[in-house]
């Protein structure tokens, strides 16, 4: 989490110097995002990085309707089931039907493993289909429904397509209703040490001097605290009572607060070089207020950089969520998010005997790298130099 | 007492015949076994023979097999710094009274025999003459009385370090004599009759650690000179510090590498220091396998120090745990336990759970502060209709998969304080019935989204609190949430680090907690869920603050005075600590547990499966279906453990 | 110059005597203390754990005084005698328990360190030459696949794969016969047969970061005036790279010295744990956790203090580098 932080700032130190020769494009400004755009395009990596993220955005947005089941929902007679395959076709004694079905189980307990054993039954023929009835649920926990996108025509049947965990709740489920958590905490925690960054940073930057000095004093003293107990402290101050949306903000409060100093650092490297181009003083001596500069002159002119900065910033949240999760301090149950999956999954037995379960671990790689070539492609468009 | 040299020859057939009588010991007389490479240094005349080194009357110990070969290291781990329980469980219970192996009695161990007088104030111990320490030098009655004397009576010492409650009774500590070399007298003001029963549990280790001739160097009165180089050596503040630094005072430390012990192996690293804690055979062990050889056959422990569970389950997996339960051999883990067995060259040992009878215990908090939901949770027929709300065997096949039985917070069915009706009532799962005793209670009125009101016309709603470890109890909990929103009452389920659980339930500011629940067989030494008996009684916090101080002076709460029954459960209680017959203890203990069945403290769930340990093939004499208690595995013979070359 | 440095090195201090002092008080900021870590632990185990040892335990440790007291008793410890205090659940002094794992932490940390030097650098300049081609994406795809494993899952997963395909001694730095043993050949193969695993799960996360600035720096660079001069004298492009930008882009790296000096301490500690390793950040995360306070407290004096000096080292290489920031 903290080398996260902490090369941040690394990267903006070493390219603080850019920002001098960006004057040419600037000229250009009402081409900028043109240019940009037309710059974006070339990094072939990175248009498919923005694909996937839009795509990651999409199933979160309509999680509830994408999910075959809820993401709660336990079933005794299949705990552990493995994954069953998808078969489109199937034959009826003299050819093959288009008829897209699963293959049900036959389920016995080993007492002496404590575990159930599942033979694939290729008798049960389970159909599955596309927009089928299913569990009724409320999309955005407003519009009751009770369609879902695909599913057994039977709701009654099992279908698990990525497997079932220790309760027999339906993994794939479970991974696209924790794409909304886990996605949105990036969101959210990136937005606020966004707002504390370029705040702050711009401030340290913009006066330098003293209030520079403290400044740049408090993100070290920031950066020096060691979370961990901060964290326990502050999970032990949040009231029993609150809904698990009442502590899953905190976290990402959290999470932000530990943020925001890598991006102020970078910041504030830009306002220092930004600082001696001529537009700044001829803005002052316009009469403009302080604060109007910074917000008004200075943040547009490298608005870019921010934004690919805050895609490269939303993948180390998502990977502090695990994190903590992990260590027990984060998001818990109910809350399902791809950091309390991975947690439920982090021990030998699920490695060895239920593999399945480390799936939210593809999840999170794949969002991680495609935010990451997503943003590194904003940051190629965005910088001055062009091939 | 030594035996003339001419019987010697007649020692073989002696020995089968004390041993049909099953009365053995001094008629060995050269018989006896030992290790080969202790037999190498006597040859070498490193050491002693081994008749000179086992004292007059060794104890002779069963095989739960047979009888084992010398050699081979005994592999088992320990996670992070503070687990040295499984250290003393495994290499630290030798003592001067213990449990027998099968059952909760005391039988006599390092002492050769005891008794105990009428109105239980006098224990006596008798010692066996020519046992010696670790390095050799005699172990007597005068090591006993320095431990009392000077450690634990010391006025330094005891500013640190306050008596344990077992050696006191209504504040007076007890006096220790030595009308001889080799006998040892307890003595009481007032009769004390738990207390041989705390004595053979692992906390009675104290007397048999301090071996005189070496702690004298440490002490000031002892060494009044050389005390400050001693300070210096080992850079502690003063001679309590380093008296504690060197015996170490926890449940289980090991001790200072150089300390002689009378244990059968001896440490030589101390835990912590390195990543292996390595224990070596003591050559002058006092124990004997029923052929006269002597214990331990395993020439070594070596504990492997590592940081995560996880790694102690691949080692196990990975057939680098000769045997252990702890840490590994749960319910979540049975499954890949099991399959790797062949690979792993290792298999399972049944255990028969005798401390735990319950799974989950959901404990109500009944000294709420807030009098709303203390009326609520006070009110049994509130508690009997959430009891009867739980889908039991749901739990059961989810869980358990269909292993284990609905139970209360009841004596398990080893224990002879076992009543089916206690442990069955209210367990069946009958959502009318739920109803009609939540209606009873006087909660019939509900809200529009269908939950009950309280006294005060508000929801009823409360939290319950659970580790963020348990995954099994967090799982159960979500299961018996959705049973109670059925019937009409809302509750929270909030996971926490197990230290803020504590902290908070210890200052009784819990609405309901849930734990696992002890005293299954050990029930008059741990009442805690049958009356507020310690802070463990997590129901009702202030009452039992109540039972251990009136003023609650040092406790994280303030005491309160119970009702008249609770009370009365309290008065049987002393009454037990008062009474020197075994059989009238009991009767008085029925009496309690009936009143506890008749209060319905707790809401318990189930009763789990059978518990397993993981013992590689090669391993032996560990019995099977052995009973799980606090001791586990040391009362079960450690020193008699083999490991056979295949 | 000088005043520049100077005047940083007499803000450290300040800095630091805040750091020991926040940093005590949010050690103790969850509610209970040690003790009630240790009682917890021992009911989850079924042991009990009794009153007067409890008390004999508080007094031992001056848990019953107040915050500032203890504060006082321990950075005075630390400045007049360099006493960091004992560590509860260990009884020993903090500073053996440190130094103990630090040799194992040092060896880590360099390991790793080359490790990831040894992937990021290649890959990086590959990258910036031949941007936007199938090579760059693969390399790059590559770099970042470390970065979005979360380590604890990939410490895991090797670590079982280790085990069941190589039949490999799990956790640690070594197999158990040799964890107690003299040095010796067999225990130096033993050790590197146990290294690959952390040094790839901790390298791998790092990685990603040093492509993506080598790779920017060598952008940049390339873009300069003076490489199209040398191009058209004729230089080959490999000793054209070679020759100059590559270096110039390397600058850059030396400040990075302000976050490898905590981090060697620090480590990764998730992974550490996982795979328990003898090294410093077990040791960290677990007196955090079980609020072990002296230990905790010194601990994260240390990782400040080489915070604080890596990032004044930095700041200084900056000035130098660029000295715009410094006014």
């Amino acid at each position: 989490m903290s080398d996260q932080t902490m090369t941040h700032e690394m990267t903006g130190s070493g390219r603080s110097e850019d920002a001098a020769t960006d004057s040419p494009q600037r000229r250009q400004a009402a081409g900028q995002w043109q240019l940009i755009w037309w710059r974006f395009r070339k990094h072939k990596l990175a248009v498919v990085g923005g694909i996937v993220v839009g795509m990651i955005y999409f199933v979160a947005l309509f999680a509830e309707f994408l999910a075959p089941w809820l993401p709660n929902e336990h079933a005794t007679r299949y705990t552990y089931a493995p994954p069953q395959s998808v078969n489109f076709f199937l034959s009826d004694g003299d050819g093959w039907t288009f008829r897209p079905h699963v293959n049900g189980f036959k389920v016995e307990i080993d007492k002496v493993a404590l575990r159930r054993n599942f033979v694939v039954d290729e008798e049960q023929v389970i159909p599955i289909g596309l927009f089928v009835k299913g569990k009724p649920y409320e999309l955005w926990g407003l519009i009751p429904m009770e369609r879902h996108l695909f599913g057994p025509l039977d709701p009654e049947e099992p279908m698990y397509i990525l497997g079932a965990d220790r309760l027999g709740r339906d993994v794939l489920t479970r991974i696209i209703y924790g794409t909304r958590i886990s996605m949105s905490i990036g969101l959210v925690g990136v937005f606020l040490s966004l707002t504390l960054g370029i705040l702050l940073g711009g401030i340290s930057g913009y006066y330098g001097g003293f209030i520079d000095d403290i400044i740049q004093r408090t993100i070290e003293f920031l950066r020096a605290i060691p979370t961990i107990p901060l964290w326990m402290g502050l999970a032990a101050a949040i009231p029993l009572t609150w809904p698990p949306l009442g502590v899953y903000f905190t976290v990402t409060a959290i999470l932000s607060l530990i943020g925001w100093t890598g991006l102020a650092r970078e910041v504030r490297g830009r306002f220092f070089a930004l600082k001696t181009e001529e537009f700044i003083p001829a803005a002052r001596l316009d009469g403009n207020s302080e604060l109007r500069i910074i917000v008004r002159h200075m943040v547009p002119s490298f608005a870019s950089h921010i934004i690919a900065t805050m895609t490269l910033a939303i993948p180390s949240m998502i990977l502090a969520e695990t994190a903590l999760s992990f260590l027990g301090i984060g998001l818990r149950p109910p809350v399902v998010s791809w950091g309390v999956l991975l947690q439920e999954a982090q021990n030998v037995r699920s490695v060895a005997t239920a593999p399945w379960l480390l799936w939210p671990g593809a999840a999170v790689v794949v969002a991680v790298l495609a935010l990451n070539f997503l943003g590194d492609g904003l940051r190629d468009a965005a910088d001055p130099y062009t091939s | 007492m030594r035996l003339p040299k001419h019987l010697a020859s007649a020692g073989a057939m002696t020995a089968a015949i004390a041993l049909s009588l099953g009365f053995a010991g001094a008629a060995y007389a050269e018989g006896y076994g030992e290790a080969p490479d202790l037999a190498e240094k006597v040859a070498a005349g490193e050491l002693p023979p081994v008749e000179e080194r086992l004292p007059n009357n060794p104890l002779v110990v069963p095989v739960a097999e047979s009888i084992g070969e010398y050699g081979g290291t005994w592999s088992t781990a320990l996670v992070g710094g503070n687990d040295d329980s499984w250290l003393n469980r495994t290499i630290g219970y030798d003592k001067l009274v213990r449990y027998a192996p099968n059952k909760m009695e005391v039988v006599p161990d390092m002492a050769e025999s005891y008794e105990v007088n009428d109105d239980a104030t006098e224990y006596t111990f008798h010692l066996r003459e020519g046992m010696k320490w670790s390095d050799g030098e005699p172990f007597t009655a005068a090591d006993i009385l320095f431990w009392w004397e000077d450690i634990a009576t010391n006025e330094d010492y005891q500013k640190i370090n306050a008596i344990r409650g077992m050696y006191q009774i209504e504040g007076d500590a007890m006096t220790v004599t030595a009308p001889d070399d080799y006998t040892v007298k307890f003595t009481f003001a007032s009769p004390n009759a738990l207390f041989l029963m705390d004595f053979a549990d692992r906390n009675g280790f104290e007397p048999t650690r301090y071996p005189r001739h070496y702690l004298e160097q440490f002490h000031p009165k002892y060494n009044p000179d050389g005390i400050q180089a001693k300070l210096d050596e080992y850079g502690q503040p003063d001679w309590v510090a380093l008296m504690d630094f060197i015996v170490t005072r926890d449940p289980a430390g090991t001790g200072d590498p150089g300390m002689p012990v009378l244990t059968a192996w001896d440490t030589t690293t101390r835990y912590g220091e390195a990543q292996q804690v390595i224990a070596e055979r003591n050559p002058y062990y006092y124990k004997v396998d029923p052929e006269g050889n002597q214990l331990p056959y395993i020439d070594r422990v070596v504990f492997d120090v590592v940081e995560d569970r996880e790694i102690v389950l691949l080692k196990a997996l990975n057939g680098e745990i000769s045997f252990m339960d702890r840490h590994i051999a749960n319910t979540l883990n049975q499954a890949v336990l099991y399959e790797n067995r062949e690979a792993g060259d290792y298999d399972f040992v049944n255990v028969v759970a005798g401390q735990k009878m319950n799974e989950m215990l959901i404990s109500l908090n009944l000294n709420h502060t807030d009098p709303v939901k203390r009326e609520i949770f006070n009110n049994k027929d509130f508690r009997i209709g959430l009891s009867y709300a739980i889908d039991r065997q749901e739990l059961i096949d989810l869980i358990y998969f269909g292993q284990g039985e609905p139970y209360q917070a009841a004596p398990s069915r080893e224990s002879e304080f076992f009543d089916e009706d206690m442990a069955k009532q209210y367990t069946e799962y009958d959502v009318d019935k739920a109803n009609e005793y939540l209606d009873k209670a006087g909660y019939a009125e509900k809200d529009d989204e269908g939950f009950r009101l309280g006294p005060d016309g508000k929801r009823i709603s409360f939290v319950i609190e659970v580790r963020n470890t348990e995954l099994g109890d967090i799982d159960m909990l979500e299961l018996i949430r959705k049973n109670w929103a059925d019937v009409g009452i809302e509750m929270l389920v909030r996971t926490e680090d197990r230290s803020l659980l504590y902290s908070r339930k210890a200052a009784g500011q819990h609405d309901a907690v849930v734990w696992g629940g002890d005293g299954g067989v050990n029930v008059i030494t741990d009442p805690r869920y049958y009356f507020p008996y310690s802070d463990e009684s997590n129901y009702a916090e202030a009452w039992a603050a109540w039972y251990v101080s009136k003023t609650g002076e040092g406790l994280p709460i303030t005491p309160e005075e119970p009702p008249a029954t609770v009370k009365k459960q309290m008065e049987l209680y002393d009454e037990i600590r008062k009474t020197g017959n075994a059989e009238k203890r009991s009767e008085l203990m029925k009496e309690i547990v009936a009143i506890a069945k008749d209060q319905f403290y707790t809401i318990g769930t189930l009763n789990a499966p059978g518990l397993y340990a993981v013992k590689k093939n090669n391993f032996h004499n560990v019995p099977d279906g052995a009973l799980h208690i606090n001791q586990f595995p040391g009362h079960l013979n450690p020193p008699t453990f083999f490991i056979s070359e295949e | 110059m000088l005043r520049f440095i100077g005047r940083r090195i007499l803000q450290v201090i300040p800095t630091l005597i805040i750091i020991s002092i926040v940093s005590f008080v949010i050690i103790q900021l969850p509610p209970g203390d040690y003790l009630d870590t240790l009682a917890a632990t021992m009911a989850e185990q079924g042991d009990t754990i009794d009153r007067e040892l409890m008390a004999a335990l508080e007094k031992r440790y001056g848990l019953g005084d107040p915050v500032y007291v203890q504060y006082w008793k321990w950075i005075t410890g630390i400045v007049t005698r360099g006493d960091f205090g004992m560590s509860f659940e260990w009884g020993r002094p903090v500073s053996q328990l440190i130094w103990d794992r630090f040799w194992f932490t040092l060896i880590i940390s360099i390991s790793t360190l080359l490790f990831i030097w040894a992937v990021a650098l290649p890959i990086g300049v590959y990258s910036a030459v031949r941007k936007y081609s199938i090579g760059d994406y693969i390399a790059t795809l590559f770099g970042f696949i470390g970065l979005a494993i979360p380590n604890f899952l990939m410490a895991l997963v090797l670590m079982y794969w280790s085990f069941k395909y190589f039949g490999q001694s799990v956790g640690g730095l070594f197999s158990p016969e040799y964890v107690s043993a003299e040095w010796s050949w067999g225990k130096f193969v033993d050790l590197l047969g146990h290294l690959w695993i952390p040094v790839i799960i901790i390298g791998t996360a790092g990685t990603a970061e040093l492509i993506r600035v080598m790779r920017a720096n060598l952008l940049d660079e390339l873009s300069k005036p003076y490489v199209e001069t040398a191009r058209s004298k004729g230089l080959t492009e490999r000793r054209l790279l070679i020759k100059y930008p590559v270096r110039v882009a390397l600058n850059p790296f030396v400040s990075t010295l302000g976050w490898i000096l905590p981090a060697i301490i620090s480590a990764d500690a998730v992974t550490s744990v996982v795979l328990s390793l003898p090294t410093t950040g077990p040791l960290l995360l677990r007196s955090l956790l079980a609020q072990d306070m002296y230990l905790a407290g010194s601990f994260i004096m240390l990782v400040s203090v080489l915070t604080v000096i890596g990032t004044l080292i930095s700041d200084i290489m900056l000035a130098w580098l660029d000295p715009r920031i410094r006014y």
